[in-house]
Order: structure tokens, then sequence, then C-alpha cells
């Protein structure tokens, strides 16, 4: 069982513009008379764009093969279990610290809102094009919620994905640098060939 | 398709417009010095395009006919095609794809300037765009579009021209503007909107020109005061030479982010203009969908411009009566020599003397003919001078002066009588613009009751034409009191109009004709009619007596004529919510001439970040924005601390802020950080994933008042308890503040640290800890 490494296309990373403003905290129609934040916001998403270099790993293995503990108990009589790590690399989270660095917390606000939307419309992406292979399945799922704990993420990017640590670090917590990285797992109600 | 149909169409979905025909034929090899030419010598390329359009998901498509009106085809020598280029166009784009979509004819302008700024004549751009629109409609087009006009009266003529052809066509009106809003000659966004609200247009928008960005706060204000749909089609940036090729280098996912910007301001059509091409409309169609348009709150301003300054109608509208040929018989002899210098002088002193609008009384009409009123009224125009109030019994030349007229004016006037009501409630819906009804028919009545009845007359007709009350004005009819007529007559008709909620005006010199003193009488009854509820007066602004007590009794009223100015912290608030920087320092400047820096940065800039505290706390602006001031008001508060002697400044409360070992989150800190700063407040930022040994050291090295921690994974937040310890474990006893996604108030109480739910709330804990603090110390 050999996980694989993906490279996708930009296009499955960039956010919807009404999520990445929520998620900023903002309400687009609301923030409309101040329309110099809007410019702003827009510039930042077209400048985050330059700053990622989005890499998938997964792995897909009957459900046998992985650990229990690492299994949600909301994925009762799957099958088989696609894991995948996510992550946007390291020059967003350098641009991020730098603009921090330098007290420009508002871009460093916007961008981190955009870092998040885009790693998840990545995993969306990506979710999606797992299901049109797989077919049906449960749910997402991420540790840190439910039954599984967050420092299942060391055993997930070491040992089942064999991400060098070069990409992807995992602190002792379980916090994954960079800090635009996220863990998934789906399970698939079909045996996989 | 007709314009119900259209209009229908228009509630139900935003529809998708084409990008650029020019500079997209030319980016494909064409070459011909005008591209329309296209349609009869390669009509596949043009078929092409527009397929290539309509699969990137376009609703409508252009035809190719942008520049295919007479006087522009006869600087190429094309004059005699025009037929020919024109309904090839049609065809082309109706053969395109399914055949299902809707084709607009394209009308650009004529390219050449009109009077009094051009040589080129109303009449002759009329019928101009007339022959070109003739001809797209019948060869069968759905509707018309008017785009990348820079004069607002070759635009004027153009409307006219179609809707004299034809009243139930769509018709789509975009005006093109510069990055400060501004035609090439003169007219801004709101003239433009204010102007075309009235017009018999479906729709009104932007085109060409500028960028989506720099579109983006004009289109704003298009959104804010149009009454119509809105469209809009921004260029693809500012062209640029690259191995000699023209780049556009708007992308199309930037043109698609700004395209949801312009639909979440209530665009109903959305397309492109120079340098957008089939890429960027895939973009666009792909980023918005199926989607209804937004709806708008309109703000409803009643206004009269000419082509470059707008007034207010609202609270009072002042106009200047001293451009009176009937009155100054030199003025009709000038106007008769198209001489037209006093009039421009009594233009100007006017406005010195603070009128609003001037009324324009051309005198006996009978001695003055069309070429006279034409050339009046272009003068006046070419001179940039205020509204004008049209004040002319015949109706023929006052069309005419309607037609020279590129602006929103006052028509002054009309008896409630059907005929005569009726022919200048045509020339209002026409022309667009303000109305005053006379409180008479034939007579004038002598009774409160019988005027009133004149105007319960009126009203029924006006309504029947749907013009809306709030553009027309009556006069209850001022007479000379010097012959014996009571002004209670008047003053009651103003009051019980005012009590209707119907706008007055008077023509307030009338009262004094042949009287002394006239000055005393008119300044009096203006104060009387104001109390009664007057909206507008006609007067002689030279007065200085009338001119004084209408200034008195309109700030007795709390009814300030002169536009109410921002308050000084609003205006601070505003510069310092849009991070206004530049004009933060213009009126920093301008303080420091009346202030010491130690006294605006405490009483001015930090009551205005307080203010802004609570707009947030209050949910009124949102976090960006708090930050964005935060980060102005920042450099200002620096700016002062370096021209406060060292001796005057007081030392800063220090903060020590840092995120707890194992988490690298910080957003949170880093905002609390920006506020605290911009309070007044020294921070140190420890940073990151920071163990809580190396906490304790740099508060024994910096001696903070307050210590801040972020924790925001369940993980981590224990740490905050383990910081904790380690200070009262060091004998460091300072207070301790926790925020983040995973801390809660019980939980900060059980680990004994406060806690802030935001930078707002930490911001309030600081004040009051510290505080707490010292004064603790003082008691010790």
């Amino acid at each position: 069982m050999n996980p694989e490494k993906y490279n996708p296309d930009i296009s499955w990373c960039l956010p919807d513009k009404k999520h990445f403003w929520s998620r900023a905290g903002l309400r687009l129609s609301r923030t409309s008379a101040n329309l110099e934040l809007v410019i702003k916001a827009n510039h930042l998403y077209l400048l985050a764009i330059k700053y990622i270099d989005p890499v998938i790993y997964h792995l897909t293995a009957p459900a046998g093969f992985f650990p229990a503990r690492l299994i949600p108990a909301s994925f009762e009589n799957i099958k088989s279990l696609t894991v995948f790590a996510s992550t946007l690399g390291q020059r967003l989270d350098r641009l991020i610290n730098d603009l921090g660095e330098k007290n420009h917390a508002l871009e460093v606000l916007l961008l981190e809102a955009w870092g998040s939307e885009s790693l998840e419309t990545l995993n969306r992406s990506f979710d999606c094009y797992l299901r049109k292979n797989f077919g049906p399945g449960t749910r997402r799922f991420s540790p840190g919620y439910g039954s599984v704990e967050i420092r299942m993420n060391s055993f997930l990017v070491r040992q089942l994905l064999r991400i060098p640590e070069s990409e992807i670090e995992v602190l002792e917590s379980g916090v994954m640098l960079p800090r635009k990285t996220t863990t998934c797992l789906i399970g698939w109600y079909h045996e996989q060939k | 398709m007709n314009r119900n149909e259209f209009s229908r169409l228009l509630e139900e979905k935003i529809l998708f417009l084409d990008g650029s025909y020019g500079t997209e034929l030319i980016k494909r090899g064409h070459r011909e010095k005008l591209i329309e030419i296209l349609n009869l010598t390669a009509p596949d390329e043009v078929r092409k395009l527009q397929e290539e359009y309509l699969e990137a998901g376009a609703d409508i498509i252009q035809t190719n006919t942008f520049s295919a009106n007479r006087l522009k085809l006869r600087s190429y020598h094309l004059e005699g095609e025009l037929e020919r280029i024109n309904r090839a166009a049609v065809k082309i784009a109706r053969s395109a794809g399914s055949g299902n979509q809707l084709v607009f004819g394209d009308l650009g302008p004529t390219g050449l300037f009109l009077e009094p700024l051009g040589e080129l004549s109303f009449e002759l751009a009329y019928q101009t765009f007339q022959e070109q629109a003739r001809t797209l409609i019948e060869a069968g087009v759905d509707g018309l579009i008017l785009e990348t006009m820079s004069d607002l009266k070759e635009l004027k003529a153009a409307v006219l021209a179609v809707r004299d052809l034809n009243s139930d066509l769509p018709l789509i009106a975009q005006m093109t503007f510069d990055d400060k809003g501004l035609s090439v000659t003169g007219t801004s966004v709101n003239i433009f909107c204010s102007v075309l609200n009235d017009l018999e247009v479906d729709v009104i928008g932007l085109n060409c020109s500028l960028a989506p960005e720099q579109m983006l706060p004009l289109f704003g204000e298009l959104s804010r005061y149009s009454l119509k749909p809105l469209s809009i089609e921004p260029n693809a940036g500012k062209p640029a030479l690259s191995k000699g090729q023209v780049i556009y280098p708007t992308s199309p996912l930037e043109f698609a982010l700004y395209v949801k910007d312009f639909v979440e301001l209530g665009a109903n059509i959305v397309g492109g203009c120079c340098g957008i091409g089939p890429e960027h409309i895939k973009a666009m169609t792909g980023q918005i969908g199926r989607a209804r348009p937004n709806k708008r709150r309109v703000e409803q301003v009643q206004c009269i411009t000419s082509r470059t300054r707008l007034k207010q109608t609202e609270p009072f509208l002042l106009i200047g009566e001293r451009i009176n040929a009937s009155a100054r018989k030199t003025l009709q002899s000038q106007i008769q020599k198209e001489n037209f210098s006093e009039i421009l002088r009594l233009a100007r002193d006017q406005e010195t003397e603070g009128a609003d609008a001037i009324d324009l009384n051309p005198g006996i009409e009978k001695l003055i003919n069309r070429e006279q009123v034409k050339k009046l009224v272009q003068e006046l125009d070419r001179h940039s001078t205020l509204p004008i109030s049209f004040d002319f019994q015949d109706d023929s030349l006052l069309e005419v002066a309607l037609r020279e007229y590129p602006g929103r004016p006052i028509i002054n006037s009309s008896t409630a009588e059907e005929a005569h009501l009726m022919h200048r409630l045509n020339l209002v819906r026409r022309h667009g613009g303000i109305l005053v009804v006379l409180t008479m028919e034939k007579e004038v009545p002598e009774t409160v009751e019988s005027r009133l009845a004149a105007v319960k007359k009126a009203i029924s007709i006006i309504t029947q034409t749907g013009l809306s009350l709030e553009r027309i004005y009556f006069d209850p009819l001022v007479l000379p009191h010097g012959t014996g007529n009571d002004y209670h007559i008047t003053l009651e008709t103003i009051r019980q109009l005012n009590f209707l909620g119907l706008k007055t005006i008077i023509g307030l010199s009338n009262l004094s004709v042949g009287l002394p003193e006239r000055e005393n009488l008119n300044a009096a009854f203006l104060a009387l009619c104001l109390e009664a509820g007057l909206r507008a007066v006609i007067l002689n602004s030279a007065e200085q007596a009338t001119m004084k007590v209408l200034s008195g009794a309109l700030e007795l009223k709390q009814l300030k004529r002169v536009k109410t100015e921002i308050g000084q912290e609003d205006h601070l608030l505003n510069l310092l919510l849009r991070g206004q920087k530049n004009e933060l320092f213009k009126t920093i400047s301008l303080q420091l001439e009346e202030k010491d820096p130690l006294w605006l940065s405490q009483h001015w800039l930090s009551p205005a970040m307080e203010k802004i505290g609570q707009l947030y706390a209050e949910r009124k602006i949102f976090l960006p924005h708090l930050i964005l001031a935060a980060e102005t008001a920042q450099t200002a508060f620096d700016f002062f601390t370096s021209l406060i002697p060292e001796s005057l400044s007081h030392k800063k409360d220090r903060i020590i802020l840092a995120t707890v070992e194992g988490d690298v989150h910080d957003i949170g800190k880093k905002i609390v950080a920006t506020i605290l700063k911009s309070s007044g407040f020294e921070v140190i930022d420890l940073g990151r994933n920071v163990p809580a040994g190396i906490i304790v050291s740099e508060c024994q090295k910096n001696t903070p008042d307050l210590v801040g921690l972020s924790a925001m994974m369940t993980t981590t937040v224990g740490r905050v308890k383990e910081v904790k310890e380690a200070l009262q474990a060091a004998g460091l006893a300072i207070p301790v503040m926790a925020g983040g996604a995973s801390m809660n108030k019980e939980l900060a109480e059980r680990f004994g640290v406060q806690y802030a739910r935001d930078a707002v709330e930490a911001l309030g804990l600081c004040k009051r800890l510290i505080i707490r603090e010292s004064k603790n110390e003082n008691h010790g």
C-alpha cells in the first residue's frame, strides 16, 4: 500500500469569494460601502494565488489496513478508507509571517482567511474527485474532531503517508506546519479495486 | 422583445454580456483600420468570436457596429456602406450559436464633440444616431446599447433619437469616466445618473476606460443613486505594449473577482469592454452562475444639474431671479444680438451670492428665435454655470432650450389647465427634470380653496402620467401687495400644501412690485413663508436682508441650506475606517495649527478610536475595518509621539503577547497587538509556539504591565495555565489575559487568568487591569 503524491491545478484551490469574506468576518453586502476594503481583499486574493504550492498525499486501502483508533465511530460499515494530507505549502506561511512582522494585521487576517478557504476548496475538489471514482462514502472527516484525536496527525503524516518532515512538520500538539495543512479521512462503502 | 419583457428578464436573472470586438479581432491578426468592415469582408471571423462568447456563457451579444455611424464611416470613406455594414452585423450575430441569444445593436459615439465644446450640432448628432439605430432595428435587433459616451449631451441626443424611432425597444445607455469619476466633458457619475434616471432608457451603466478595480467606486455611486437597472463593462486594465503587441493586464480571474463585486452592488448586466475576451467571459459566468440580481437600496435624492454642476434640492432650493429679460430690456436686446456677456456676469454673480440655480427668462419670446435660444443655452453650458430653471412661455422655444441643455433642469412653469400641463409634463418626461406647477388654471384663484382645487386637479393629471410628485413644485402664487392682494392666501396655501406633503416654490419679488423698501418686505414675507413650510424660492440674491433672513430662518428650522458638513469627528472616523492616511495627515496638519500634539493624541484621535471600537462591538463595522482603522490611527499616534517633547510624554503601558507552546496560530494575537498599539500601549510580541520559560524570562527582562496569551487548540490551551504558574513561581505578579478559539471565560477563571473574547474586549481589559494595578501601586 503505497501513498501517492498529487500536484493539483491551482483552479482546485480558488475559494468562493463569499466564503473567503465570511471567513474573514465580513459580509460582502454590508461592506459594499467600503469599496477600498473590497479592492484590498481582491488584491490579496490575487496575490495569495502566487504564493501557494498545493500538494496532496493520499492513500486508499481496505478498512482493515488502518488501526481502529484512526477510524471515526461514524464510519461504521465502510469497506475501505482514503486518508490524505493536503497543504498549500510554506511560501504562503512565509508571506503571512513577513506581513505579520511588519504589523500588517489586516493583510494577515485576510490572507489567513483566504488560505483557510483555499485549503477547504482544495479538499472539497479532491473529495469530489475521489467520490467520482470510489462511489458512495462517508462525510469527510479530520482528526481533532469527534473520536479521533488531533495527535493522530503524526501517525497519519509520518507512517501512513510517509511525508518527509521537510514538507510537513507535525508538532507534539498535533498542529502541522505549514499552517495551511490538513489531514482528512473518507470511508467508502464499496470495495475498491 | 419589448421593454416590459426585458424588464422582467432583468428581474429574473443577471444577464451576461459579451466582451470586446475591436481589441479581440485585432489580437487575432486583423489589421483593418475599421474593424466593422469585417462584417462584409470576413463575417465568419466575427461570427466565430461571437460563438466563443456564447460558448463562454454570454446571454447578450452585441453587433459589431460600434463605429458604424455615418460620421465615423465618412472618415474612413465608407459612408456608402453604412446600411450594408449594420445589416450584415445583425445577420452575423443572429446566425451565431443556436440563435437563441439576445442581439443588441451597438452604437458608439460619433467621435466628434457637440456644440458648444465642438462643432457638431445636436441635430446632426441626433440624425446620425437615428440613422444607424433605424438600420439596426429594421435588421432585427432585440435592443440597442449606447456605449462609451463621454459627452452627456451626445448621449442625450442618442437616447432621443432612438426613442423617437421606437418607444418600446429595450435600450441600454452607458457612459465612460476617468478614475476620478468624471467624463472627458466634466460630467460626474452622479450627474449622469440623475439625468439618465429621468430619460426613457431601461438600463444605465459604465463601460470602457477603466480597469474593474478603478470602476468599482464609480459603480458604487451609480448603485446608490440609480433608479434604473445597472450594467457594467470594464476594460481589462490599462493596455501596454509587449513585443509589438497590445497587452491588457487584467486576467480572467481578476476580472471575474471584480464582477462578483459589481453583482454584489446590484449589477443586472455584466460584461467587458476593451481587452476582455472569451476567456474572461467564461471566468465571469463560472464565478457568477445563474443568479438573480441583488436588490439595491437606492437613495432617492432630488437634485438639479448642469453638465458639470449638481445641486441637491433638499432641504431648500434657492434660485436666482436676475436673468429676467422681461424685467430688463437691455437683456432682451442682448439676447437678440447674441451678446451674452451680461447674462454670464449675472449667472456668476448669483452663484457668488449663494444661489443654487439660475432662473432664465428670455423676455418677450416673440422677439427671439430658436437659434438665439440655442446659442444662449450653449453659452451658459460652455461657462459651466449653475443648473438652470427655464422660465419660458413658448413651448417650441422651451423645447429648443431643453434639447440643448445637458443636465437636469427645472421647467418653470405650467398651469393646472389640462392641455398646458400635459404638454409640459411630456417635456419633463422626454427631457427629464423638475416641473413647477402654478396653483391656477386660466385665471388666478382668489381663495385658498380654489388654489388647492387647482392643485388637486393637477395631481390627478400628473399621477396618470406616472411622474413622481417628488419632481413637482407647486407655486402658491405671490401677488403684488401694493395692489391690495392678501398675502395670507399665499401663506395659507403653502401651509396646506406642506401639510399634504407637497413641495412649494414662490417667486418672492412679485410681492413688492411697485413698493418702496422692497427688500424689507421681501425678507419679512420670506420668513413667514418658511415658517409655513416653503421649500424653494426664486429671489434676488443680491438683496442682503433677504439672504440674511433666509439664512437665519433656515438655521432656526434646522434646515441649513448649505450642505451639512461632516462633523470633524465623523470626518476623522471616515478617514480612519477607510485607511486614508494621506487625507488623515492633511487633516492633522490643519489641526496642529490650533492644537498641540498631546491634546490631539489624547482628546481627538483616542476618542475616535474608542468610537470605532464601539462600532465594532455593535457589529456596525467588521474586523477588517477595525484593523484598517487601527493601523491608520497608529501612524498618526506615532507622528504625534514624535512631536511630543520627552518631558511631556508619559511612559507607555507595556504588554507582552505570545502564542503558547505547540500552537502556531497567531492572527488573533496580531489583531490584539494592532488594536492595543493604536490605543497607545507598547506591545512586545514574542511570536508563536513560545515556551513558558521564554515568556517568564522576557517578563523579567521587560517588566510588562500585562501578559496576553493566545491558544487556539484544545491540545494547547493547557499551556496558558503553565505560563501563569511559571510566572507565579518566578515571583512575577503580572496580570495575564488569554484568548483564542479554545479559551473561554470558565476555563480562564480556572487558570487564574482573565478572558478576552476579541480584540476590543482585550483592549478594555488591558485598560481596566492596568489602571487597577497602577491604583493598587499608588495605594501601596
